[in-house]
């Protein structure tokens, strides 16, 4: 079993997927508390709330008052840990696409509202 | 863990008081001036711009800058005289320190106008004249400023 | 073949790339108020910044990565998060300041008040983003900004006294007008040490797919490009101090700095100062709505790249639109250029100590670096280099207020 350093190499870190593209950072962690044996990794976290919260509560609560206006559907974006393909010294890749998760959706409504509406894109 | 060692609050407490002491103190250090002293330190900047409208008339004369330049310039001396004279009405100098630096400053002012005006009736006489103005007027508060401390 | 082209392109780029808003500014209030007794100032400065400047490149050269995406990534979120606030705010009000440089200079060849420029410049800065790729705006921006070069020609014309001026580069304290003399000295400092500049260039060199083997070129470009570019600056001070200095002429006000090439250049002088300032200030605009874009794309994990179609990286060009848009607003606003310059100096010089300590920590892992890592000299320049930001940073706010208008 390899030994994983989860502050130092995995949280924080870039996350890509299938095929590279970056989608967000590891921003928080979810370990899942078992009553014999140690903790367990749940899934990574990734979202503004999260990391929110990592710097005050009351960000997070403020931040989570704001949602109304957000575009995306899913604060905390959870991907469970056996979606994890593999942890390297520079990213974290994950086997999903990351077009179709909410970690795109900005990306995908700016893209759709705004960048696509500038005239001359072709 | 570095990030324990540089959070927020620390930054705050150790920097903000050191700026906050740093400030007091030198703003208390700039009151030490008289009025008199206060005053010509406020309106130095006359001196600077009449020297401007002086070397832009001698300029616009040579075909260095066009008359657009002018206008702004001396639209830009014009705010700054009248500042000048804002702040010497207001100030608790001497009337003797007082009294000339106002009647310059108007001057100054007058002189301003008059470039503008020859510059945009292509009077080149009439500017070589407002740039003998000036720099009179710039030899005058020169001699208000009083001589260059040791 | 590419190396010696990348070599080239770098060390032009990087002199377009010293003068700008700041150094503009910075450089005319020193020579018309002091005369040849701040060209220390810069010339220190250029010294440290070759320094922070060649740290950068070697970082994202052997790491593969630019200096926001390592240092989120080396030391948490929490860690970053006041670095990239303020790193953030004084970039934003350098992109204010650069973007009035170029509605000043607008305003200086048409006589138009200068807010009616305001949003037009901001479209035309945006344009260019949009559409260019990395390596087109930096090559434009860099040969295009060799026009600056007139400020050399201009000093060397005038043959300035060889002692006064060697005698500059001494450091002295001032004669009278103390707090005026530190306060842009200060400011000098804040321009040449620009935050935004050494961040800019790591992730320059991360979009340019620099890897190990361009350590040396960029040492080169560093030395060559920050010490070429730095000469611009002193040229400015040389003919500050023998154009308006003797007239009795401070510079209170860009316009009073619009004169400074007419002695030199009688018929071209206007249009020269005009020309400089606008191309090296929209230079500088783009690579500082870039730089903005980076850092943000980058602590968040966002796609990121100046050469990627923009609807590949929605959110990083999203960033720098909605950048350029609100840096418009203090000049639409009517907000004096020369005192947005003055904020924005000072404002860079107090950031530095934020946004240099993680660097430097950075620059000494040997495990990211292993044998690039910082070695002596170059640890002692960032020790010295953390000090000053220290000093600067507490006394930079103060000055701008006390020796601008005081």
């Amino acid at each position: 079993m390899k030994q994983l350093d989860l502050a130092r190499d995995v949280l924080d870190k870039q996350v890509v997927d299938r095929d590279g593209t970056k989608m967000g950072r590891v921003d928080g962690l979810v370990l899942e508390l078992r009553g014999d044996g140690p903790p367990r990794v749940e899934s990574i976290e990734m979202g503004f709330v999260v990391l929110a919260r990592r710097v005050h509560p009351r960000l997070e609560r403020w931040l989570e008052g704001l949602r109304r206006w957000s575009v995306r559907k899913t604060a905390r974006y959870r991907v469970p840990w056996s979606k994890v393909k593999e942890v390297t010294a520079h990213h974290v890749q994950l086997d999903v696409e990351a077009l179709k998760t909410p970690a795109f959706d900005w990306e995908r409504w700016l893209r759709d509202h705004f960048v696509a509406k500038v005239p001359g894109e072709d | 863990m570095p990030s324990s060692l540089f959070s927020l609050e620390r930054y705050w407490r150790t920097f903000g008081r050191t700026v906050v002491v740093l400030t007091a103190v030198a703003i208390l250090a700039c009151q030490e001036k008289s009025p008199e002293e206060e005053l010509l330190k406020k309106v130095e900047p006359v001196g600077s711009w009449l020297a401007t409208l002086q070397m832009l008339g001698q300029k616009w004369t040579a075909n260095s800058v066009p008359a657009s330049f002018v206008e702004t310039t001396v639209s830009a001396a014009r705010k700054e005289f009248k500042k000048a004279a804002e702040e010497t009405a207001k100030s608790k100098a001497r009337p003797e320190v007082r009294a000339p630096l106002r009647q310059l400053v108007s001057e100054a002012e007058a002189a301003g106008a008059g470039l503008l005006r020859a510059v945009e009736a292509g009077d080149r006489p009439g500017v070589a004249q407002g740039v003998a103005r000036l720099g009179a007027l710039h030899q005058r508060f020169e001699a208000l400023q009083g001589p260059p401390p040791p | 073949m590419k190396k010696w082209m990348q070599l080239a392109l770098g060390i032009v780029t990087a002199i377009g790339g010293f003068f700008d808003m700041g150094t503009m500014a910075t450089s005319a209030q020193a020579g018309a108020s002091f005369r040849f007794q701040l060209l220390w100032t810069v010339g220190a400065g250029t010294l440290l910044v070759i320094f922070l400047v060649e740290m950068s490149g070697r970082f994202a050269a052997v790491s593969r990565k630019a200096l926001p995406d390592a240092i989120r990534e080396h030391f948490g979120f929490s860690f970053w998060l006041v670095p990239f606030v303020v790193l953030t705010l004084s970039q934003f009000l350098v992109l204010a300041t650069e973007i009035g440089g170029i509605c000043f200079a607008l305003h200086l060849v048409t006589g138009l008040p200068i807010q009616l420029f305001a949003l037009p410049v901001a479209a035309l800065t945006w344009l260019f983003l949009w559409r260019a790729t990395f390596s087109t705006i930096e090559n434009s921006t860099s040969l295009l900004g060799l026009i600056t070069l007139a400020f050399v020609v201009a000093a060397v014309l005038h043959h300035p006294p060889a002692g006064p001026v060697l005698a500059g580069f001494v450091p002295t304290l001032p004669h009278d007008n103390p707090l005026k003399y530190w306060a842009i000295a200060v400011s000098i400092l804040g321009a040449v040490l620009s935050p935004y500049l050494f961040y800019f260039y790591s992730s320059g060199a991360v979009e340019d797919e620099w890897d190990r083997s361009y350590v040396g070129v960029n040492r080169a470009i560093a030395v060559l490009g920050m010490g070429f570019g730095s000469v611009i600056s002193l040229a400015a001070i040389v003919v500050a101090a023998v154009v308006l200095a003797p007239r009795g002429i401070q510079v209170d006000d860009y316009h009073q700095a619009a004169l400074m090439l007419t002695d030199a250049f009688p018929f071209w002088g206007f249009v020269l100062f005009a020309v400089s300032m606008a191309i090296a200030c929209l230079g500088a605009a783009v690579e500082v709505s870039l730089a903005i874009a980076y850092s943000t794309a980058q602590t968040f994990g966002w796609n990121w790249g100046e050469s990627l179609d923009p609807r590949e990286d929605a959110r990083f060009s999203t960033v720098y639109t909605g950048a350029i848009l609100l840096a418009s607003l203090p000049i639409l606003l009517g907000v004096d250029p020369l005192k947005l310059t003055i904020l924005a100096m000072a404002a860079e010089a107090a950031v530095l100590p934020f946004v240099a300590l993680p660097f430097v920590l950075l620059m000494n892992d040997r495990k990211l670096l292993k044998e690039h890592a910082n070695g002596w000299i170059s640890n002692t320049v960032a020790v010295v280099v953390l000090l000053l930001s220290l000093v600067l940073m507490v006394v930079s706010i103060p000055l701008a207020f006390l020796g601008g208008g005081g």
